[in-house]
């Protein structure tokens, strides 16, 4: 988004103001602005924003597991939870939607910090099936990250 | 050369001065133009948590003799 100024005088100054909703950008990144104007020698100035958008909150190494194998033999997985504030967070719970199929368990590793959240196939039966783990936090500003589980049971 | 080239030759070169006067900006025919000026086109933020609203204002400049219209600022 834009805000300027459209006629500046002659030996005067102006503003031209860029603004980026971080909550579409992840990570490194680099924006670009094209200044369009009547100077006959310069039509167009490109201008450039540049910064660091951090997660309040990150799983690593991201927001999804697969459990494949055969039923009774399939391989845990897990996940690190990790808090990029300074001040701690808090795991108040984790909803499950596939009770049947996924059960979870969790461990602090550097308290209010690092998280290892793993999870496991208990199917009774084979089948594919998605299931959400959804994390509930303390923290107002990520007050919830969902993991997604893939499981892809075969009979033994 | 017949004196038909020469009046052909005449219309042309007067043809090319004229649409080379329309075509220049008015501000230049008048002896000023605007001229567009940045000290700095690239601002580098501080790392940010998500969601957090990111805004910077450059300043733009105006060193020439006729008025600085912007027209646009797009994005890409």
């Amino acid at each position: 988004m834009a805000r300027y100024d459209r006629a500046i005088p002659p030996g005067g100054t102006g503003n031209v103001t860029l603004k980026i909703d971080s909550s579409s950008v992840r990570g490194e990144f680099e924006k670009k602005a094209i200044v369009w104007s009547n100077d006959p020698d310069r039509r167009s100035i490109a201008l450039y924003l540049k910064g660091q958008v951090k997660p309040h909150i990150s799983l690593d190494p991201g927001g999804y597991i697969a459990l494949v194998g055969a039923k009774g033999k399939v391989p845990t997985g897990h996940v690190k939870i990790i808090n990029n504030h300074e001040s701690p967070v808090k795991i108040i719970g984790v909803d499950n939607d596939l009770p049947d199929r996924v059960r979870w368990r969790i461990e602090e590793i550097k308290p209010g910090f690092v998280y290892r959240l793993e999870v496991e196939d208990i199917s009774k039966e084979e089948g594919d099936y998605t299931a959400h783990l959804t994390i509930r936090t303390d923290n107002p500003e990520k007050p919830e990250l969902t993991l997604i589980v893939r499981g892809e049971i075969r009979e033994k | 050369m017949t004196a038909k080239h020469l009046r052909h030759s005449v219309i042309f070169f007067l043809s090319m001065v004229a649409l080379a006067c329309v075509s220049q900006p008015l501000s230049k025919k008048n002896g000023t133009s605007p001229m567009i000026h940045f000290e700095k086109t690239t601002h580098t933020f501080t790392p940010v948590f998500e969601g957090e609203e990111l805004s910077h204002t450059f300043t733009v400049f105006n060193r020439g003799t006729a008025d600085l219209d912007i027209k646009k600022v797009t994005h890409s």
